[in-house]
């Protein structure tokens, strides 16, 4: 298993209303989905619910842009004790199922697409060196 | 069945708690020995693996050169056995078999959901099961082929069983049922633009939301149709219709908990809840063992595979037979078009949320064309809903055959068609019925029909925000003799009833109520007692305390327990 403490958000593009974009379909880590009460809450934040998507599809949003929807994720890490999150759009995902034909396959390497954000204050220490210096 | 033992459930790989046997992943030379050990029913069901069957050739294999696909000794080891074999032929991809069932030769659309995801899912041992679209035009002539083949087998060897069409789905968060047969990838895309085309809809761009929808919907239908139909022709003597089943742990939320290897049985324990309203039926052969404890274990034997088999037996033969049966209790039947789902008017107008509130599991969502107006009294304190959008001319006369014959029905007028109105008004003077009209947010018609009863108002006229005052008052005029507790549902519930025994005579019916703690927690449930009831037995009593008083009894459940307590009811 790559990093315990990622995130993975699934997302897209839609073209629903006027308010905004993107919606994020799904977020998870080793443990499962994050809870939604703990999304919604985070999106009051943001913008107004799109409630029809919402209770047709469970998807959160409209995020104006991805910059938005990332820092709504790192601020959802913060609060679970995450470190880092990585950003997979729908056509990505798609593919990357695409190309596994194992289980295992896609569990081992879930973690490893999209693009990875990390938490600040949360950077990777290199070597022992820099864990002697900081 | 032990709760502190460890039990191996490892068995169920092959034949599952509802008797479903998966016989393409042991071999042959074991059929028997599976059957006759872990196989404990009368039937035994079947799912069709048409992928299997045709795994190296385009052309179906029986036995021919691998034995494991030889269906003719399968069924002679079944009824050997002194079982029944009952055949669920899929309409559409199926969680339990390798590319949904679809041969590798036509495995070529990746099944996507409403949100343009691929769709797989993860089987009982742990591996992943990518589905495959069904609206490519070579897989339905495949499909077709294979139908044909698998008549002229059957015919040949004189084979006698029952075929249900299968469509599986699971369910979602919200308890919706969602076929695996819906999809949105392209090749779905090209099958519906040319759906359009057929319409005479020329630029799709221009159809509004709610338009497109309606069409996608009428496509879907049309689909589901084609393959159907397609089954009824070709094996017509072996036809019994189609089983909506949900297939637990195969939703997009399950498989992500599930990849980890995280899932627990809680959470299948609502998706058998769910089923219990809705009237889909659920399976739990794509579950691990390791998910298996023996309170779901229970659940499974109580409640689903009770459910399926009921089906299965025909709703004739499984009612009428043996009347001291246990019967899941419904109060509330909910008439609709839709298949497996609650109608969302039902939904927006806030009497879902009511009854799962205040009568858990005890309303039912039944399809229009079971309707029954000769059996809406058989028992006393059953209420029929509609919508007026359902009522139309072919079931209007039926429809009003259930208050007549002493049923209670009640309409919800909104977008209910003037000529039907009218029809009902005429019936109203011809039968010269008296009217009680009453006001509460809105005009609510009642009229009488001796002890039938028929009540009419429009939900769109009651304010959203007075809806649930509106369906409590609306209900409690109702005469429902029913033990309500726990309304915060600290633990699973389901009620039962059964007829009474020579020595219960003194009882109109029998009721029996089962609590499940499957939590990891402690709970406490006090059960007020009314009159009409009186606390008979406890049955299958496991880590509950139970204290009794005059006016209540008191359950003290530890984690992971059951109990069930039966009451004799006066009427």
């Amino acid at each position: 298993m790559a990093e315990l403490n990622k995130l993975i958000c699934i997302y897209d593009f839609r073209p629903l209303n006027n308010l905004g974009n993107y919606y994020l379909y799904y977020i998870f880590g080793h443990n499962g989905p994050v809870e939604e009460d703990l999304l919604l809450e985070e999106f009051k934040y943001v913008s107004d619910l799109d409630v029809d998507s919402y209770k047709k599809f469970r998807i959160v949003g409209p995020f104006p842009d991805v910059e938005v929807l990332k820092n709504f994720c790192l601020k959802i890490c913060k609060s679970i004790n995450k470190t880092s999150i990585s950003l997979v759009m729908v056509e990505e995902y798609n593919s990357f199922i695409e190309e596994h034909h194992s289980l295992e396959g896609i569990v081992n390497n879930f973690f490893l697409i999209g693009t990875s954000f990390r938490v600040e204050g949360t950077e990777k220490r290199g070597g022992i060196f820099n864990k002697l210096f900081t | 069945m032990s709760l502190t033992t460890p039990e191996n459930f490892e068995d169920l790989t092959v034949v599952s708690v509802e008797g479903i046997f998966l016989y393409w992943k042991t071999s042959s030379s074991l059929w028997k020995t599976k059957l006759e050990t872990l196989h404990k029913d009368k039937y035994v069901i079947i799912p069709l693996n048409w992928g299997f069957h045709c795994d190296r050739t385009q052309i179906p294999e029986f036995g021919e050169t691998r034995p494991e696909t030889d269906l003719l000794k399968l069924f002679n080891i079944i009824v050997e056995l002194g079982k029944i074999p009952i055949l669920l032929l899929p309409i559409g991809p199926c969680p339990l078999q390798v590319n949904g069932g679809v041969p590798s030769s036509l495995a070529n659309h990746l099944l996507h959901d409403d949100l343009g995801m691929n769709v797989f899912c993860i089987d009982n041992q742990d591996r992943l099961i990518k589905l495959y679209s069904f609206f490519e035009s070579k897989v339905y002539i495949g499909y077709k082929e294979f139908l044909g083949s698998l008549a002229k087998y059957l015919k040949k060897h004189k084979l006698n069983l029952s075929i249900w069409g299968l469509n599986s789905g699971y369910f979602n968060e919200e308890g919706v049922f969602c076929s695996f047969f819906k999809d949105t990838s392209n090749i779905y895309q090209t099958s519906f633009s040319r759906f359009l085309t057929q319409q005479q809809v020329n630029n799709a761009s221009e159809l509004t939301k709610e338009g497109k929808e309606k069409l996608e919907e009428d496509f879907y239908h049309m689909m589901f149709e084609l393959y159907s139909s397609s089954i009824e022709e070709i094996l017509s003597e072996y036809w019994e219709g189609v089983l909506n089943i949900s297939f637990m742990g195969t939703g997009p939320h399950s498989t992500i908990t599930r990849m980890e290897y995280n899932d627990s049985s809680h959470r299948y324990s609502k998706e058998i809840f769910y089923s219990i309203s809705t009237g889909v039926k659920v399976c739990s052969a794509t579950l691990s063992h390791r998910v298996f404890n023996s309170i779901l274990n229970k659940q499974i034997e109580d409640l689903s595979k009770k459910e399926m088999i009921g089906e299965i037996e025909s709703l004739a033969s499984y009612e009428e037979d043996d009347l001291t049966a246990l019967r899941t209790l419904h109060f509330f039947y909910m008439y609709s078009d839709n298949l497996g789902n609650f109608d969302q008017s039902w939904i927006d107008s806030g009497l879902i949320e009511y009854f799962e509130k205040e009568f858990k599991c005890c309303h039912r969502n039944m399809n229009i064309d079971l309707f029954n107006p000769e059996i809406v009294v058989d028992r006393p304190g059953t209420y029929h809903f509609f919508l007026g959008k359902d009522v139309r001319q072919k079931n209007f006369y039926k429809i009003m055959r259930g208050p007549m014959n002493g049923g209670k029905i009640i309409i919800d007028t909104q977008n209910l068609s003037k000529d039907i109105r009218k029809n009902i008004e005429i019936f109203i003077l011809e039968n010269e019925l008296n009217v009680t009209k009453v006001r509460l947010f809105c005009d609510i018609e009642y009229i009488e029909f001796g002890d039938g009863r028929l009540i009419l108002f429009d939900s769109s006229e009651i304010p959203k925000d007075k809806l649930s005052t509106f369906w409590e008052k609306l209900i409690s005029t109702f005469d429902i003799l029913h033990l309500q507790f726990d309304k915060e549902n600290q633990v699973d519930k389901v009620w039962q009833y059964r007829g009474t025994g020579p020595s219960e005579l003194s009882y109109q019916e029998i009721r029996r109520v089962t609590l499940y703690n499957d939590t990891s927690y402690k709970k406490k449930v006090r059960i007020p007692m009314m009159r009409g009831f009186a606390l008979m037995k406890l049955v299958d009593e496991q880590n509950v305390k139970v204290t009794s008083q005059e006016d209540h009894i008191d359950l003290n459940f530890l984690p992971k327990s059951i109990i069930s307590l039966d009451f004799g009811v006066f009427l």
